[in-house]
């Protein structure tokens, strides 16, 4: 435009002079012809100064209306290159002037541009509406009206616009136009859309922030809490954001220290770590809360946040405190244990010795106790050769009678034929029987080598025979009875043994009890692939409360030297660990049965 | 024996529970003593029922008898006849019974088996203090 200015003020200068003398001649007709030469003279010399008066004035304003094109040149430019785009719209909206800067946001020539509805240029349909509507506005109402419109820039590109519009009457024409300045916001909205993310992200993380965690505005009032400081404190949002940290929860955050720290502390440092503050609060009693401070400044404005997490430490201290007595009463435990250990050591050192005393003893004992079996055969030998006195002696007596009954009857003449035979005979059997007895006494007291299938019924036969004769001079009844013929497997003379020492515990009884008519019964019989054997007397029987003990070792109940106190004993031991059988004892009417099951 | 029936004629109680010792025995005695009256028992009591029957002036007894011992019918027949004489049949292992038969009081003892001379001596030295 600033081109064609010094044109433009040439054309006005020739109308300017035209339209002067148009008046001057309508003015003429009241103009006096000069009279005199004077008169004329003075006229002239007033037509020159005026003239002269007139090219000054045309100078000066030629001055004027150079300075002002260059302002106007000036203003052009300004307007041309403002950072901002100017649109002047008619009112439907059709471009009629545009700055460059509005022809470069828009990625179009400027010439393309003069005439063309501004709608052509907004992105989507939304903004068409939006920007009919913001023009009505314009037209409507008085003062700046503003929207924002994407629009279609260079390229293709989409342009956040911000639009600020006043409509301008002009005289000329009712229909006013738009002035209109554009701003690029496309930054500014990417920048707001960022700072929201970034709000987003930093509240997220307060949320994820396990310790309850508050942010407070520099007024002290809470921006925002977390959940763990709901859960903690017991409060809820409502009650919380917005409000002035020292009223929550009716007061109870009033704390003096808490003070201190957001009122001294932070005045001058930004950072403060591990604040302890200890304080009863209303909910949830008594805390220790462990306070770390952070003060953000924004410099710009001149205000700051601050950012105050928390964490109830109370049951930690509580359990630090119940470590360290832990701690010590451990120690003490140590100690004790370690007293416990040395004394377990010296214990343990004691049972070591004592085991292997015991270890000896043990082997003196087995030693004793072969001993004792080998005494208890000698003691049962003994009694089998007092036995077998009373079994020899008779027929020795007899044998000694039919001898010297020859001898006496050879004396007086009157040996005869028969009594020689007779006497002979007796003799003969009685020397027979001897030897038989002899024979039994014999395998009594060798010790069976090993076990062997026998005749229950042979071994009570051989037993009977060497005790038969001692039992008839007391006046002991012994029956003997046995079906089926029982198989014992096993050492034949321990059994007989034991059936020896069982039919003399019986006699002793007798002589105890002083029995009137003693009685020994001896049966056997097969039951169920085992052999049973019973020996019962009338001696009385076994009292109730020794009933246990009968068969412990030296356990006897005949007077001082009598008893050895190891028959029953024994014969358990017989019967049970060598024989793998049974032996038991029961009362029954008038005296007591032992039973043997091999 | 009717004949014996003169100054030197005694009686005997022989007691022994063996029945064929205790004729064989009563047999011997008898053929050797003509003189003598022999009465045999089995046991203490059926020689103490024939002691006061008969009142023999010698007994001879075992000492271990069922029914009743020697030792008790002794002290019985001391009791109804003191001076009754008294020959123990003995064991060699009867060392105890001869010593609470001489509480009671015996003239001898014979140790079986029986030697018939050791026991007509006994009877012979008794027979002559009955003669006495």
């Amino acid at each position: 435009m600033g081109i064609d200015n010094r044109k433009f003020l040439l054309t006005s200068a020739v109308d300017l002079r035209r339209q002067a003398e148009a008046r001057l001649c309508a003015k003429t007709p009241e103009l006096h012809p000069p009279r005199t030469k004077e008169e004329t003279q003075r006229l002239v010399h007033e037509l020159e100064v005026h003239q002269i008066e007139l090219e000054m004035q045309n100078a000066e304003l030629r001055l004027a209306q150079e300075e002002l094109e260059l302002s106007r040149d000036t203003y052009a430019e300004l307007y041309d290159f403002a950072p901002v785009g100017y649109f002047t719209f008619d009112s439907r909206g059709q471009i009629r002037e545009v700055n460059l800067t509005g022809a470069h946001l828009l990625g179009i020539e400027r010439r393309l541009l003069v005439n063309k509805p501004f709608a052509r240029f907004i992105a989507d349909a939304d903004g068409r509406e939006i920007f009919t509507g913001h023009l009505e506005r314009v037209l409507q109402r008085n003062g700046m009206q503003r929207c924002e419109i994407r629009l279609t820039g260079k390229d293709g590109t989409v342009i956040h616009g911000q639009l600020q519009s006043v409509s301008v009457d002009t005289g000329e024409s009712k229909d006013g136009h738009i002035l209109c300045s554009i701003v690029d916001g496309t930054i500014g909205k990417q920048l707001e859309t960022e700072i929201q993310e970034a709000r987003k992200y930093a509240e997220n993380v307060v949320e994820t922030v396990r310790k309850p965690l508050v942010v407070l505005n520099s007024d002290l009032k809470i921006l925002t809490a977390n959940h763990s400081f709901y859960e903690t404190f017991k409060v809820t949002p409502e009650e919380t954001i917005g409000h002035f940290i020292y009223d929550l929860g009716n007061r109870q955050w009033d704390i003096p220290k808490l003070r201190v720290l957001l009122n001294k502390i932070l005045l001058h440092d930004t950072v403060f770590n591990d604040y302890e503050v200890e304080h009863d609060f209303q909910n949830i009693g008594r805390k220790i809360i462990l306070l770390n401070a952070r003060q953000i400044l924004h410099e710009k404005i001149g205000s700051h946040i601050i950012l105050l997490a928390m964490e109830d430490i109370t049951e930690r201290k509580f359990a630090a405190a119940e470590i360290e007595r832990l701690n010590l009463s451990l120690a003490a435990r140590a100690v004790e244990l370690e007293l416990q250990n040395a004394e377990l050591e010296e214990t343990y050192h004691d049972l070591e010795v004592e085991t292997s005393a015991r270890h000896r003893s043990m082997e003196e004992l087995r030693e004793k106790e072969q001993l004792l079996i080998q005494q208890s055969r000698m003691a049962a030998m003994g009694e089998m050769l007092g036995n077998i006195a009373h079994q020899w002696r008779q027929p020795l007596n007899v044998l000694g009678i039919k001898v010297q009954e020859l001898g006496l009857s050879f004396e007086y003449g009157e040996l005869s034929k028969e009594l020689l035979e007779s006497n002979i005979a007796m003799a003969m059997e009685i020397l027979q029987h001897l030897s038989q007895t002899i024979t039994v006494f014999q395998n009594f007291t060798v010790p069976d080598k090993e076990k062997s299938l026998f005749r229950l019924e042979q071994v009570i036969a051989n037993t009977v025979q060497i005790i038969d004769e001692s039992l008839k001079k007391d006046g002991i009844t012994l029956k003997v009875s046995s079906t089926g013929d029982p198989q014992v497997n096993g050492y034949p003379n321990e059994y007989s043994q034991v059936i020896m020492s069982l039919i003399l515990n019986a006699k002793d009884a007798f002589l105890e009890q002083r029995t009137a008519h003693p009685r020994i019964t001896v049966c056997s019989w097969s039951e169920n692939d085992r052999s049973v054997l019973t020996i019962t007397d009338n001696g009385g029987g076994i009292k109730e409360k020794i009933m246990d003990k009968i068969f412990d070792p030296y356990f006897t109940t005949k007077a001082l030297g009598k008893g050895t106190g190891v028959g029953l004993f024994l014969s358990k031991a017989i019967i049970e660990k060598n024989m793998g059988g049974r032996i038991t004892v029961r009362t029954i009417e008038n005296g007591s049965e032992f039973r043997i099951e091999v | 024996m009717a004949t014996a029936q003169s100054l030197a004629s005694f009686s005997l109680l022989f007691v022994e529970d063996d029945h064929m010792v205790c004729l064989a025995i009563g047999r011997i005695i008898a053929r050797r003593f003509p003189d003598a009256t022999v009465y045999t028992a089995e046991n203490g009591r059926i020689g103490l029922e024939l002691f006061k029957e008969h009142t023999p002036e010698i007994v001879i007894t075992d000492i271990n008898m069922p029914v009743m011992d020697g030792i008790e019918m002794a002290r019985k027949i001391k009791s109804i006849k003191t001076d009754t004489m008294f020959i123990v049949l003995t064991g060699y292992n009867d060392k105890n019974y001869l010593e609470r038969f001489g509480e009671i009081g015996f003239n001898d003892y014979i140790v079986k088996p029986v030697d018939f001379g050791k026991l007509f001596a006994a009877i012979e030295k008794c027979r002559v203090e009955i003669m006495l």
